[in-house]
């Protein structure tokens, strides 16, 4: 129904997008330039990159993050099926309003509010603030996260398939393993790719709740951008969109793939 | 009886993870903006506890007291901090409604084959890290940045533009991070609509553009309502954005207390702070939430 | 029946001419070099398979798609470059498009307000658009709180309001169940009449096209096959397309043996029998001309004993292989000795346990020679 693309709808579509990707574009573009400045380009080099994988503290703080990452992401997932199974099936249960909230708020909640508060948390419990308070206070997001994505796939989910399972003699387990959770699964995976992708972003909460020791990726970078702009940051920031990019396109063909084959 | 026990399991985990790691830490925020600042770790005084039984604990909330509130409302920089926040929250979020709106829009009367493409090309730089965002417009906007030498070198200007830490530096932060999210629902609402419809419009002698104001606007006001929502609520809080592209004379509310946390270490004025902006967002959290189930739980 | 003709029994004016119309899509093309025409006080139905161009026909008329050769005119005027909102033509759409954020009455409402009807004026329109339609109560819902024949309604209704000279109707009725769908078409045909208008229906149904239409097209991949009344469609179909898809049909290869008679009589089915027809006058057929015979499923009679014999009377034996029983009529299939397949419909006068046909019954298939038609191809 819809008609050809008119030209102000073009150029909507391309000045749109030229502000979204004109920025990164630049930036990658001079991490390879040879200079220090970061706006007049004097040759190609890959020198940054160099730079950047010999830092070990960057490092360090790489090999931190992606490991609280995962470990929250996994957490939040599993809890997050229970919480999206609980929103959807359950039915009414004694404090539903106040669960749904509580799944709800965290996502639009300033994470100001969300890290000062579970910081002061710890501090009042008297736990060691550290990698493992981290992925408390990553969790406990990711969970809100996974909760809402998959209970979405879980309200579109056609009741009947579970029912024929049953009538065709499957136990509840059964249908749940071989009915429920291949449907569901594309859901699970993107809920915790999603969690990992937060996780491997967030900066305050990780500010707010880690401890000595604990630094991670976000708050080693967001430390040198405020030393101002230089081309090691562009280099890794180079490689970072990368791994983005790398993960979208692969998401993109298993979906593609999955749209033919069905 | 397996069953049950399993349905309590399920709701329980959950449950209480949200409530000791998302409810139960804001008694602590309320608890600390009601005591007095210390040089001490941790920096306030009373600690609650039920070490010195009811009579100690009631002895202790004899001591709160609302001097960080007091203190806040007396300060200007608490209060511009407010007002400002509110200010560059709402214009920022009605900047994202107009441009969001011509990408959305665009989108949805694209082409079919271009739309996936062009979805996933949204979600890129929506995935990239938010610091890498933010960072890599400091190239472009400061003052021997791209632009200006881009427009020194075109002769638009004589001199550089002073856009690097100003409020204008921090709608731009804004936009360019949160557009995606009013974007989305925007899409989401205005592809769902019925094509045909414009046609009936159109049928009963409406014009294109008056078939838009009609038609099409008044239906997406759903997506345009969870955009609104996507967007005032975390610009509110935003600390990150007015940090690194505000300078020093851009003051919001989340920096504010991110400055009182961490640089002069007032966990009283901090919590009260916060409390202050939850008690700004709460409303709008709760519209939203009654917005989303209505609108998500239906279509 | 009302016939496209003026009231000095001259042609009228066609209200909508279609002047050697081709429409295409880059490379596919939907209609190839039509021409018809539609007359005032018509209920005209467009009929045909679903891609037979049917639909893209009727959205040439309301303005939605421009003519890649060849001129739509209405009212003698090319409407070439007009836009949908300045045509005189309504439509009502297969979906219904109802503004879903608009109440009843301002969705009746909204045509007039696009043309600037004064509030009082609309008033009046809107609750008589309301009373013919039977929705007056329902005035202030909004469309989701309406049934699927009330949305049916409202939608005719906001379709009328401005008067239109042509009232378009895609497949108005397809998403009704069969009895609310059977009361409606005869509702729609009272309303036509009252109104006197012009109405235009795409249809795939044919039962529903021969219901309402005082005349019907037939189209086949972009182009008209036959366009007649509804009658001249089911009993002298122009094709052997037509005649399989109007109704229930049997037909038979035959070959012409002899034209001298008052009767063709040709040779079928390989059979020794010869079967008799009665020519239509244009027919004009010589001996050994190959043809269809086309013969309708209730026109043929089933008996046990074998019937008397006469000069216009076909005859042939058979066995029932299969018995549907639909209630009002039930259908037989019965396998000819010959080897040949028939399908025979009779009404069940008698209650079903009184009924002397059975499965593996011997029995006699008779039909008249004016029973059957021929068709070329």
């Amino acid at each position: 129904m819809h008609g050809k693309t008119s030209w102000i709808n073009a150029t909507s579509l391309t000045l749109g997008f030229a502000f979204f990707y004109l920025p990164l574009l630049i930036l990658v573009v001079f991490s390879f330039n040879d200079g220090r400045l970061v706006t007049v380009w004097t040759g190609f080099s890959l020198r940054w990159y160099a730079e950047v994988l010999q830092n070990d503290e960057m490092l360090e703080a790489a090999w931190n993050t992606v490991r609280i990452a995962a470990l929250s992401s996994t957490m939040a997932v599993i809890l997050g099926s229970f919480a999206a199974i609980t929103l959807v099936r359950m039915g009414r249960f004694w404090g539903r309003t106040l669960f749904a909230g509580m799944i709800f708020a965290p996502l639009v909640m300033p994470v100001v509010i969300t890290g000062l508060s579970l910081l002061l948390l710890f501090v009042a419990l008297d736990i060691q603030r550290g990698f493992w308070t981290i992925v408390i206070a990553h969790t406990t997001f990711n969970l809100a996260l996974s909760a809402v994505v998959i209970a979405s796939r879980l309200v579109s989910f056609d009741r009947s398939l579970e029912e024929a399972a049953y009538d065709l003699g499957a136990s509840s387990f059964a249908t749940f393993t071989q009915v429920t959770l291949p449907i569901i699964s594309p859901a699970v995976v993107s809920a915790w790719l999603l969690s990992f992708t937060y996780s491997m972003d967030d900066l305050v909460i990780a500010a707010f709740t880690a401890g000595p020791g604990s630094t991670t990726l976000p708050m080693k970078l967001y430390s040198s951008v405020r030393l101002g702009v230089s081309p090691e940051i562009n280099a890794l920031s180079t490689i970072l969109i990368s791994v983005v990019a790398l993960g979208i396109c692969i998401a993109a063909y298993v979906d593609f793939r999955r749209d033919k084959n069905t | 009886m397996n069953l049950r026990w399993l349905r309590r399991l399920f709701i329980a985990i959950p449950f209480f993870w949200m409530l000791l790691f998302f409810l139960v830490p804001f008694a602590f925020v309320l608890k600390i903006s009601l005591s007095d600042a210390a040089r001490a770790r941790p920096p306030f005084t009373p600690q609650l506890g039920l070490e010195d039984g009811w009579s100690g604990l009631i002895d202790r909330l004899r001591q709160f007291d609302l001097e960080s509130y007091v203190w806040i409302s007396g300060d200007s920089l608490y209060v511009t901090s407010i007002l400002n926040s509110l200010k560059i929250a709402s214009v920022s979020t009605l900047l994202c409604l107009v441009f969001g709106y011509f990408v959305a829009y665009g989108m949805v009367r694209a082409p079919r084959r271009w739309r996936t493409p062009m979805l996933l090309a949204l979600i890129l730089p929506f995935w990239t890290s938010f610091l890498i965002r933010i960072y890599a417009w400091i190239g472009i906007l400061k003052n021997e940045g791209f632009l200006n030498n881009l427009l020194l070198g075109l002769g638009v200007i004589d001199e550089p533009l002073i856009i690097m830490n100003t409020t204008t530096a921090v709608y731009i932060g804004i936009v360019y991070s949160y557009s995606t999210l009013m974007i989305f629902p925007l899409y989401a609402s205005l592809e769902r609509m019925d094509g045909t419809l414009l046609e009936a419009a159109e049928d009963l002698g409406c014009s294109r553009l008056s078939a838009f104001w009609q038609i099409t606007f008044p239906l997406s006001l759903p997506g345009i309502l969870a955009g609104c929502f996507l967007v005032f609520i975390p610009a509110m809080g935003e600390f990150v954005i007015p940090d690194i592209l505000g300078g020093t004379q851009t003051v919001m509310i989340g920096k504010t207390m991110w400055i009182e946390f961490f640089s002069n270490r007032d966990w009283p004025v901090a919590s009260a702070l916060a409390i202050l902006l939850l008690l700004i967002l709460i409303g709008p959290i709760l519209l939203f939430q009654r917005h989303h189930e209505r609108h998500l739980g239906k279509i | 029946m009302r016939h496209p003709t003026g009231s000095n029994g001259e042609p009228a004016q066609p209200l909508i001419r279609f002047d050697k119309v081709t429409k295409k899509y880059g490379t596919l093309t939907a209609i190839q070099d039509l021409s018809l025409d539609i007359y005032p006080g018509e209920f005209f139905a467009l009929l045909g398979p679903s891609g037979c161009g049917k639909t893209t026909l009727m959205r040439m008329i309301a303005g939605f798609e421009d003519a890649s050769a060849g001129s739509v005119l209405l009212n003698g005027q090319d409407m070439s470059g007009v836009p949908a909102n300045r045509r005189e033509v309504n439509m009502m759409f297969q979906s219904y498009a109802l503004f879903p954020h608009m109440s009843v009455e301002k969705n009746i409402a909204f045509g007039l307000k696009q043309d600037g009807w004064d509030k009082k004026a609309t008033r009046e329109r809107v609750d008589e658009m309301l009373s013919l339609v039977q929705m007056e109560t329902l005035a202030g819902r909004k469309p989701h709180q309406l049934s699927g024949g009330q949305r049916q309604r409202v939608a005719l209704a906001r379709s009328l309001a401005k008067k239109p000279k042509v009232l378009l109707l895609d497949e108005p009725l397809g998403a009704l169940d069969r009895k609310l769908r059977e009361e409606t078409q005869f509702e729609l045909v009272d309303l036509q009449e009252r109104l006197g208008l012009t109405f235009v229906i795409v249809t795939h149904d044919q039962e529903e096209a021969m219901t309402v239409a005082t005349r019907i097209a037939v189209m086949k991949g972009g182009q008209l096959l036959q366009v007649d009344e509804p009658a001249r469609i089911y009993e002298h179909p122009a094709n052997a397309f037509i005649a399989d898809f109007v109704g229930n049909v049997n037909m038979f290869d035959i070959t012409i043996a002899d034209t001298s008679g008052e009767l063709l009589s040709c040779s079928w089915d390989n059979g020794d029998t010869p079967m008799v027809i009665r020519p239509q006058p244009e027919d004009g057929y010589s001996v050994g001309d190959q043809a269809k015979m086309v013969l309708r499923p209730e026109k043929v009679h089933i008996t046990k004993a074998q019937p008397d014999a006469a000069h216009n009377i076909n005859m042939a034996p058979g066995e029932i292989e299969e018995i549907s029983y639909t209630g009002a009529t039930s259908t037989y299939l019965v396998r000819l000795n010959s080897g040949a397949l028939m399908r025979v419909q009779e009404a069940n006068r008698m209650l079903l346990d009184r009924r002397e046909l059975t499965w593996g019954d011997k029995v006699w298939l008779h039909w008249r020679a004016g029973a059957c038609v021929t068709v070329r191809d």
